[in-house]
């Protein structure tokens, strides 16, 4: 039964006659719609609203982190602005900066896939995914630093007599936001050698850009935790 | 955080010129798989008609169903109507329109221009004594930056309002667990059990229903900003 | 399973526009293909439904089996038959396995999975492989949980509360949690399929205005999976840190804050009782229509107030909290909300009712249930809203009068639900009838049953016996015997239904397509369905709103509405 939804095979009985069904008309590459849609216009659509669907979700994941972070802020005040003075801001815009230029080149590449430009879509996915690494490596360097102060919960944490009771929660969010953020990160990686294997295959720049779509529906969502995530963590009262 | 609410005015026009950027390959794929063999001769139509061909449902995709929408569906006499090829995509194919449909280059680089300005600003900002107005600060500039990726890089300035609605849709229930419980324990007594907390016997206003900015939940900090 | 002709069982019931020629035999969705493979990898929406319904039925006798230890330990006031720490473990463990694996699950993904597309007359879920991996993830977490279970449970009762979960219990908090957190992402690729099968997938004329009121409850229900679920995963993931790293989150004796937990924790549980009870609501509108021979009363009504309790159920969750150390203020404010949402849980019971008015009612099994659900929900609504009272919930919190309450509406609502609608559309799954007369047996006794079981705990927990205790007064036992013999018919009860409807499996004779004269696209097909449910696309013309013309043939009973095809 696994192959029923591959785009290409079709079981036995479906509507109408197979004739009809089975012609795809003309065109290049594999016919990329699924044995359960009508027509490309409804496929597209349904993976766009499932893809907002995964995003309004993942809102609500890292929003129970966000409560969190907004509770202890207010209850701790202190502590997080002392706390918040030992990440480095400098560090934090580079990335910031960093973030939004993979954000353009995704964007970029969903118009080039859009526009049926398999190269350049190409360039601009490999674009997206060095400028990741980027921000990835400067974390990497980031969460050492704070290794090497004695930051890190539950493992010989010594903000506690310095930076005010509280404080351990504030490297505790850093770190768990970051962290799930970093991890979104790398699955977007992950996605985006499928999406290059696709786009080799003229999956992507064809008659369904929709995966390109929704791997920049993505990307842009991780770009926007982190809009939220710099200021949230790294400009407490910085005067 | 980011609310579509500004773009509805635009989606008519975006989606009307919806279709016109498409590749033609993807026009004819559109068509290719029909499921009445009567309708097999009407393949080739450009898809801008199945809009105009689809006066029967009208608006199928409205989020909350309107009077209007029921009336014109019970009076439609449906054995009238030349059996069609689309199934739902009828349904859809306003919806889809947009998406296809991004914004310039011009824009895509603009944006991108805004948002580096911005973080510049919120960075500014935090190192600027602004009292108890650097939390709203930073707040209202990183709404603007994350409404200004969902509008653009994400399309939803070009997309329907369903999209819009589901991109909202995170940030009110967000807006909604930030706003009730914040609300809560700004109200909790100053030497409470638990809590002893900060704003003493400061019973906040109540979350003001329907208010979809979810940053009003981080306002309760900056009241004692102050060192 | 024998294939099934292409000629429908009745030429009038299953009138497909087109002609049918040059397809002589159509397989069903289960003659389709053979073997564990075709089960295990399948994409077929009706299959996934079924190994969902293999599984929480395990799922459902598993937590069965905790909840007669519990009764068999409550028979006594002394405590004979448990250590107070294993006892803990079992309601725990009774808790957890009912709600997270079972009722969760229960409607969305058996029914709702099976009959969304259906009914929308789609030819599968928008997503067929998420909703797979949606059953695999099923899977892996009640594996986590089992393990669990088999290495000696977890104490904490269902809702975890830190500290306790977090610093103090010794037993298996994370396996569990892990399992609940893996099994939220099931439940959230399902109702994201279910969105967008409803948005998307519709057939030519399916309006939202025309769309089965069983739809309108899984959509609202999907909302709430949607966005509430994931809430319950970061709380989880923030607890499992605390407990693994010893870092202060919500145990304050290492700097954190008790009441952040719960406040997260009911973000999410507290609409998860409105995904166990919406699409039971939603059954029965179905179930209620059907049998009394009547277009629904209200269609609009009740399907606004699906929405309204979808979106209602989000503002209310502290009223779990009255007792916590939430401020005055909060609890005034979640006591009013909770109040809001009795209206269009009000407005359904009324519309039901309205429907049955003048109706030509049908005693048939389905129908036991859903007049059974109505019954139970509005007790356990009505004794909602004294809970929501702040004053009497500080009285009444913690005691048995909360048990009572919350089984009438979980077992008394969510289960009958279930159940009606598994019997009214087992004849589309499976394509067999079950007996009649042993459904209306067993239904009779689950009504009995249950209220014998949960009846004398709304005046236990009045008298003051609180909950979670193995031990209790002398004079409480009467009333505790009471209700384990109730609990006993209630087991005996459950157990009927599964031995018929497994034994119908082979030996029940065939379904028509329509064995209920019933309207909706489900029943244009034929039962069980084919592999893309309908041999034609169907066009709707008419709604469960639309007075259209009676669409049967004379002789039968007249059809008010529904779908024709």
């Amino acid at each position: 039964m696994s192959e029923a939804t591959s785009p290409v095979s079709r079981s036995g009985q479906g509507h109408g006659p197979p004739s009809l069904r089975g012609g795809h008309g003309g065109g290049a590459g594999p016919s990329m719609l699924f044995h359960h849609f009508e027509t490309m216009v409804q496929q597209k659509a349904a993976v766009e609203l499932g893809m907002w669907l995964f995003l309004a979700q993942e809102v609500m994941f890292f929003g129970g982190l966000f409560m969190a972070y907004v509770y202890y802020r207010n209850k701790f005040h202190d502590a997080f602005v002392h706390a918040s003075k030992h990440l480095d801001v400098t560090l934090g815009t580079v990335n910031t900066v960093v973030l939004i230029g993979s954000s353009l080149t995704m964007a970029l590449a969903v118009d080039a896939a859009q526009k049926g430009k398999r190269d350049r879509t190409r360039n601009l996915v490999v674009a997206t995914m060095v400028l990741g690494l980027v921000f990835m490596g400067i974390k990497a360097y980031e969460y050492h630093h704070k290794w090497v102060e004695g930051l890190i919960p539950g493992a010989g944490f010594s903000g506690e007599a310095t930076l005010g009771h509280g404080s351990h929660i504030f490297f505790i969010l850093y770190f768990m936001m970051t962290g799930l953020h970093a991890l979104h990160m790398i699955i977007g990686e992950g996605l985006m050698i499928m999406l290059l294997v696709w786009n080799k295959q003229g999956k992507v720049t064809g008659e369904y850009p929709s995966r390109c779509h929704a791997m920049g529906l993505y990307w842009h969502f991780v770009d926007i935790v982190w809009i939220w995530l710099f200021p949230m963590l790294y400009l407490v009262s910085r005067h | 955080m980011a609310d579509s609410d500004k773009k509805k005015p635009d989606r008519k026009e975006a989606g009307r010129s919806g279709d016109a950027s498409e590749p033609p390959a993807a026009q004819r794929k559109k068509r290719a798989r029909p499921i009445i063999p009567a309708s097999a001769a009407a393949e080739e139509e450009p898809p801008r008609n199945i809009r105009v061909r689809a006066e029967r449902p009208p608006a199928p995709e409205a989020e909350v169903p309107s009077r209007r929408a029921a009336a014109s569906v019970t009076e439609e006499a449906p054995r009238r109507r030349k059996p069609q090829p689309e199934r739902s995509a009828a349904n859809v194919a306003e919806d889809v329109a947009g998406t296809h449909h991004g914004p310039s280059m011009t824009i895509y680089f603009g944006i991108f221009g805004l948002l580096l300005v911005l973080t510049g600003v919120t960075v500014a900002a935090a190192f600027v004594d602004l009292g108890p107005f650097s939390a709203p600060v930073a707040v209202a500039i990183a709404a603007v930056k994350a409404t200004v990726v969902v509008l653009y890089f994400m399309h939803v300035k070009y997309a329907s309002r369903l999209i819009g609605l589901y991109a909202a849709s995170g940030f009110l229930f967000l807006a909604i667990l930030l706003g009730i419980t914040m609300s809560e324990v700004s109200a909790r007594a100053p030497a409470g059990p638990i809590d002893p907390l900060a704003p003493a016997g400061r019973v906040a206003p109540p979350p003001t229903a329907g208010h979809a900015n979810p940053p009003s939940g981080l306002r309760p900090a900056p009241a004692d900003d102050e060192p | 399973m024998s294939p099934v002709m292409s000629s429908p069982p009745s030429a009038g019931a299953y009138s497909q526009r087109g002609s049918r020629s040059g397809r002589p035999v159509v397989l069903d969705y289960i003659a389709a293909s053979h073997g564990v493979r075709s089960w295990l990898f399948t994409v077929d929406h009706k299959r996934i439904g079924l190994l969902y319904l293999m599984s929480i039925t395990a799922a459902f006798f598993l937590g069965g089996a905790f909840a007669v230890a519990v009764r068999v330990e409550l028979l006594t006031p002394q405590g004979d038959v448990f250590q107070s720490e294993t006892y803990n473990k079992m309601f725990t463990m009774h808790g957890i396995v009912m709600l997270f694996f079972f009722l969760i699950p229960s409607i969305p993904a058996v029914l709702g999975n099976f009959f969304v597309p259906i009914m929308v007359g789609a030819r599968d879920m928008a997503f067929p492989r998420l909703n797979l991996l949606s059953w695999y993830l099923y899977i892996v977490g009640a594996s986590f949980t089992s393990w669990a279970v088999i290495d000696g449970g977890v104490d904490t009762g269902w809702t975890f509360y830190t500290p306790y979960s977090s610093s103090f219990s010794n037993s298996h908090v994370i396996a569990v949690a892990s399992g609940i957190f893996v099994l939220g992402f099931s439940s959230i690729l399902t109702a994201i399929n279910i969105i967008v099968t409803v948005h998307r997938m519709r057939a030519p004329g399916m309006t939202w205005l025309r769309l089965p009121l069983f739809v309108w409850a899984m959509y609202g229900t999907s909302i709430i999976q949607v966005l509430g679920t994931p809430v319950l995963a970061i709380t989880i993931l923030l607890l499992g840190a605390e407990r693994l790293l010893r870092v202060g989150i919500f145990d304050p004796a290492i700097g954190g804050d008790p009441l952040l937990f719960q406040h997260l924790f009911w973000f999410y549980s507290h609409p998860a009782v409105y995904i166990m009870v919406l699409p039971a609501m939603g059954v029965v509108s179905e179930i209620i229509s059907t049998f009394s021979r009547k277009r629904i009363f209200g269609y609009r009504f009740i399907a606004g107030s699906s929405i309204a309790i979808a979106v209602l159920g989000f503002l209310v969750w502290g009223h779990h909290m009255f007792v916590s150390g939430q401020s005055m203020y909060g609890a005034l404010v979640f006591s009013v909300l909770s109040y809001l949402v009795a209206v269009p849980s009000a407005v359904k019971v009324f519309n039901w009712t309205m429907t049955l008015h003048k109706g030509a009612i049908c005693f048939d099994t389905p129908m036991l249930y859903a007049l059974g659900f109505i019954g139970f929900f509005l007790i356990g609504g009505l004794t909602g809203l004294f809970l929501a009272a702040v004053g009497l919930d500080v009285h009444v919190h913690d005691t048995y009068f909360v048990v009572a309450h919350f089984h009438y509406i979980m077992v008394g609502g969510a289960l009958m639900g279930y159940l009606g609608g598994l019997h009214y559309w087992w004849p589309k799954m499976t394509g067999r009838m079950y007996p009649e007369w042993l459904g209306k047996f067993a239904a009779f006794t689950i009504f009995v049953g249950f209220n014998l079981t949960f009846f004398p705990q709304f005046v236990l927990g009045y008298l003051g016996m609180p909950r979670r205790y193995h031990v209790y007064p002398e004079e409480f036992q009467v009333l505790n015997v009471m209700s384990t013999a109730g609990a006993s018919v209630l087991g005996f009860g459950y157990l009927v239904p599964m031995a018929y409807l497994l034994h119908s499996l082979r030996y029940g004779p065939k379904a028509e397509a329509d064995p209920w004269k019933a309207d909706g696209l489900e029943w244009r097909t034929m039962s069980p369905p084919p592999v893309e449910n309908f041999l034609e696309q169907p066009i709707v013309t008419g709604g469960p709103d639309e007075s259209t013309p009676p669409a049967s043939e004379p002789g039968t009973t007249p059809q008010l509405g529904g779908a024709v095809v």
